[in-house]
């Protein structure tokens, strides 16, 4: 009778055995992989959105600023400086809706110059210019449109913008340009600059093409001053800017 | 005594049988809906990845002389394919739209849109909305 009984239960022991083993092997075969390709793409796709984040992060960050001018065979030049600390790939030169293909890298804070292109001139016309970027910023023109009229390339102004982010409150800025032989003062301002920048700008088209000179003082103490500005319009720019 | 022994071995190789029997179909059922389930859950995650990392902008519109065709450059600065359906509204009037327009990665794409019969004049003010078959979206107004 006791023999009995333990036979049954060793019989009844392998099933539950049996049983055992399909669970475990069900949970290494199919539950365990499983959670582990989920956690996997879970972890691909938590990589890939923050790499997207930076992505974005960057291409708020990036800043360009261009000018342009025609040369003397009426063709545009584009000068492009990267003012942001990264570097940036310009993908494409808009004028118009003509698309002249780049793929010129700037370093952080590099100048380069593009072009020349050729345009078809027509008088009266306007030559709206934009640079892309491999980032996907589509940058307007610092100097806005150049029109070309009945005497040739037309600009409503020629400016010197003056842009301070030294420490200090108030500022005083002197403009001269070279006449003969000495330094003319021909204006100045005084700025103030309450957090971020101060931005001055000076018309100088009365006074017309030339070398200009900028002294920024803060108190009696000559914090900048910049000569060898150079306004050669159309030769070159038509809005120069100091940075003090 | 001889005949509930017998009995006994058979109901446990029964029991055993039915136990590999059902655990064996289990398992076979663990697997494919493991696997079903798996393949479901990393195509889910990587069609929200693709959503997630798809970029394109207006890079450039233009209307013709005529005023009757309307150009949107779209630029798939992204690092997936696009599909996108563009639409042009003129003053919340009159509008005009095309669709499936596919673009590669880091590609420039033309999309014309016609305005024959109700063409585009001087200072019109055009709305632009670009969705991609993901369900993201650019804008752009452009003032002619």
């Amino acid at each position: 009778m006791r023999f009995t009984y333990s036979t049954t239960r060793h019989r009844r022991g392998m099933a539950s055995l049996f049983g055992t083993l399909i669970f475990i092997g069900i949970l290494f075969t199919a539950v365990i992989p499983m959670y582990l390709v989920m956690n996997q793409a879970d972890v691909i796709f938590e990589q890939e959105k923050h790499s997207v984040a930076q992505l974005d992060d960057e291409k708020d960050r990036e800043d360009l600023y261009f000018y342009i001018y025609p040369d003397l065979s009426d063709d545009l030049m584009v000068v492009v400086e990267n003012k942001c600390a990264m570097t940036v790939q310009v993908v494409r030169v808009w004028i118009n809706e003509d698309i002249h293909v780049e793929s010129t890298v700037l370093e952080t804070m590099e100048t380069l110059e593009f072009g020349p292109y050729d345009v078809s001139l027509v008088v009266n016309g306007t030559y709206n210019v934009r640079v892309t970027t491999e980032r996907g910023n589509v940058f307007e023109c610092g100097s806005g449109d150049l029109e070309y009229g009945t005497g040739g390339w037309v600009v409503e102004s020629k400016l010197i913008n003056v842009m301070i982010s030294a420490s200090g409150i108030v500022f005083k800025i002197y403009l001269y340009m070279w006449e003969e032989s000495d330094w003319a003062l021909k204006d100045e301002a005084q700025v103030w600059k309450i957090g971020g920048s101060a931005f001055k700008p000076f018309e100088v088209s009365q006074w017309g093409n030339g070398e200009y000179r900028v002294v920024v003082k803060r108190g009696s103490n000559i914090i900048h001053d910049e000569e060898d500005l150079m306004m050669e319009w159309p030769n070159g720019p038509s809005t120069l800017w100091v940075y003090a | 005594m001889n005949r509930r022994a017998l009995s006994e071995v058979v109901s446990a190789i029964i029991l055993s049988g039915v136990v590999l029997a059902v655990g064996g179909a289990l398992w076979s059922y663990s697997l494919g809906a493991a696997t079903v389930m798996t393949n479901d859950y990393v195509n889910g995650t990587l069609s929200l990845l693709d959503e997630l990392t798809e970029r394109f902008t207006v890079e450039w519109a233009n209307v013709s002389d005529t005023g009757d065709a309307f150009t949107v450059w779209v630029f798939n600065y992204g690092d997936v394919d696009i599909t996108v359906d563009v639409y042009a509204t003129v003053d919340n009037d009159t509008s005009s739209s095309t669709f499936g327009t596919p673009i590669t990665s880091g590609a420039l794409a033309p999309v014309d849109l016609s305005f024959v019969g109700d063409p585009i004049l001087a200072n019109d003010v055009v709305s632009i909305k670009v969705y991609s078959r993901r369900q993201n979206s650019a804008f752009y107004i452009f003032y002619n």
